[in-house]
């Protein structure tokens, strides 16, 4: 694949005659289907499918930089959208690619919604500051003490914006719990959770979000799936990107309203709980072309703590 | 300066060689035929323009209405004949496909699955040009912003290839990407296909609104098997 501006028999356009601003660019090459106000309302439409709504920050905001360049350069269906949006990557530059993205974010008119080049990807365990519209499942496993069977747990967290910075959520964990040569299943303790976005930073570099959940004890501590008492978490994460590492954190208490244990998601390698790991993979469904397998984890080691007791 | 023996000898070699070639060459192009002839149609041309609804500065009022061509003798351009098992004889070239006056020039061409399809613009308009298989997958989808601009993609589908423009409804182009040999019928409605090796062949024909059954056309050793073909409204 390739472009030219030289063709026999066609005339080279003058440089004077191609659109220079982004405001210009837009106006000539994205505002027949998408409007000159980005409404994608327009008098006489040409596409049959409905363009986006630029001025809803709620659509506009969410994604980085980097996945409204992929479509502009590639069209409508490297990102699953609908191919009457056309491909600009043989015809204008990055820059030019990077400008008009700069411009259509220029559409939502309301401050204070952070921009998606500060959603980082979901690390394993850390909460992300980004807020979402998701549902996440979350899959984990555990050995127990000797002589008890692995613990299986399956979480739902349903995920919801609310304003420009604010986030709810619900988890609803399924567990199966091994015991003593006996095995327990069922609704453990269900969690809500609220995220607020502190701080997001214009360059995109850098997000805060402060959270509070609480998990309430509507799983059975007696069988094994649940932990008998309210626990509150309050919580602060971060995100900072530095050239092309991204290092996400996060601050988290559990002050547990009774008698409790702690942490349940890692995986304990060593008795004493100081070992832990992680590990995972990213299979891309679609445009597997552009995106590839990854593997994923990590290896902590409490190196402050090593005796601590398994939970 | 003087010429060797052995020099002189390699030279009549090379001359006798370079003989014997063209003659036979020339005795493989004596045994093929030609199979030509006419596309007519009894359907009315096309006669109302299209109204332009957007970019009028660029495509003007009006573009003229090209599905339906038929000469002063009813003969029918852009219709694509095809010798079901015949191999084309050279390689794929690349076509072109140039959106000007906001039209797909030419309407319609013939070219090979996989061939390459240099599409490109002498209007200083957005033009896209999205190209559909038969099934209606989209094959691609390119902006051409800027007259001079040339994009280059690859036909990945066979048979009728119909491209769109996304900005201008109006305009419709075709590439039959064809594994036999094929041509597109001139404004007059005739066709040639020449190289023909002797041989029973069954023609089909396709057109972008008319159509019409296949023919069985036997061609002679040296002979011109002529073919007239009259394609109707479904």
């Amino acid at each position: 694949m390739c472009a030219s501006l030289v063709s026999a028999g066609v005339p080279v356009l003058l440089l004077a005659q191609v659109p220079s601003s982004p405001q210009e660019m837009y106006g000539a090459w994205c505002a027949s289907c998408h409007a000159q106000d980005g409404t994608g309302q327009v008098a006489m439409k040409t596409i049959t499918v409905e363009p986006m709504d630029f001025t809803d920050c709620a659509v506009t905001t969410p994604e980085p930089d980097g996945d409204w360049e992929l479509v502009i350069a590639g069209g409508g269906p490297v990102a699953g959208l609908s191919s009457q949006m056309p491909g600009y990557g043989d015809a204008l530059t990055a820059e030019q690619i990077h400008a008009l993205v700069g411009y259509v974010r220029t559409f939502c008119s309301e401050p204070g919604w952070p921009i998606g080049n500060v959603n980082f990807s979901r690390p394993i365990f850390t909460e992300k500051a980004f807020p979402e519209n998701e549902v996440v499942v979350l899959p984990s496993v555990s050995h127990g003490d000797e002589g008890d069977g692995a613990s299986v747990r399956l979480k739902t967290v349903y995920e919801r914006r609310v304003g420009t910075r604010g986030h709810v959520e619900l988890g609803l964990p399924l567990q199966s719990v091994g015991r003593a040569g006996e095995r327990a299943a069922g609704l453990g303790d269900v969690s809500v959770a609220v995220k607020y976005v502190l701080h997001a930073n214009r360059a995109s570099t850098r997000i805060v979000s402060g959270g509070f959940e609480v998990q309430t004890p509507t799983g059975s501590e007696a069988r094994g799936v649940g932990g008998g008492t309210t626990v509150l978490e309050p919580y602060v994460s971060a995100g900072f990107a530095v050239r092309d590492f991204i290092v996400q954190t996060q601050l988290r208490v559990e002050v547990p309203m009774g008698d409790r244990g702690g942490d349940t998601e890692v995986v304990y390698l060593t008795r004493t709980g100081a070992l832990a790991a992680a590990w995972g993979v990213r299979i891309p469904v679609v445009n597997r072309q552009r995106q590839h397998t990854q593997w994923v984890g990590y290896l902590l080691w409490e190196y402050r703590d090593p005796v601590r007791a398994v939970p | 300066m003087g010429v060797s023996r052995s020099g002189a000898r390699g030279a009549l070699t090379l001359l006798l060689c370079g003989v014997g070639w063209l003659v036979g060459a020339s005795a493989a192009w004596a045994q093929d035929g030609v199979i030509g002839g006419r596309i007519t149609t009894l359907a009315p041309a096309s006669a109302e323009p299209l109204t332009v609804t957007i970019n009028q500065d660029v495509c003007g009022q009006t573009v003229p209405d090209e599905s339906v061509l038929v000469g002063p003798d009813g003969g029918l351009a852009n219709a694509v004949i095809t010798v079901v098992g015949l191999v084309p004889v050279a390689a794929a070239s690349p076509i072109v496909v140039t959106n000007d006056g906001c039209r797909f020039v030419p309407r319609v061409q013939v070219s090979r699955p996989g061939a390459q399809v240099d599409l490109t613009s002498a209007d200083d308009v957005l033009h896209t040009s999205h190209a559909y298989a038969e099934d209606g997958r989209s094959l691609f989808n390119v902006a051409i912003p800027m007259a001079g601009l040339t994009i280059t993609r690859a036909l990945t589908a066979r048979g009728v290839v119909r491209l769109v423009c996304d900005t201008h409804t109006w305009m419709r182009g075709f590439v039959v990407a064809a594994v036999d040999r094929a041509v597109v019928s001139a404004a007059d409605g005739s066709f040639t296909i020449d190289g023909v090796p002797p041989g029973t062949y069954e023609l089909r024909f396709w057109h972008e609104r008319l159509q019409a059954g296949t023919q069985t056309v036997t061609v002679a050793a040296g002979g011109v098997a002529d073919v007239t073909v009259d394609m109707r409204e479904p």
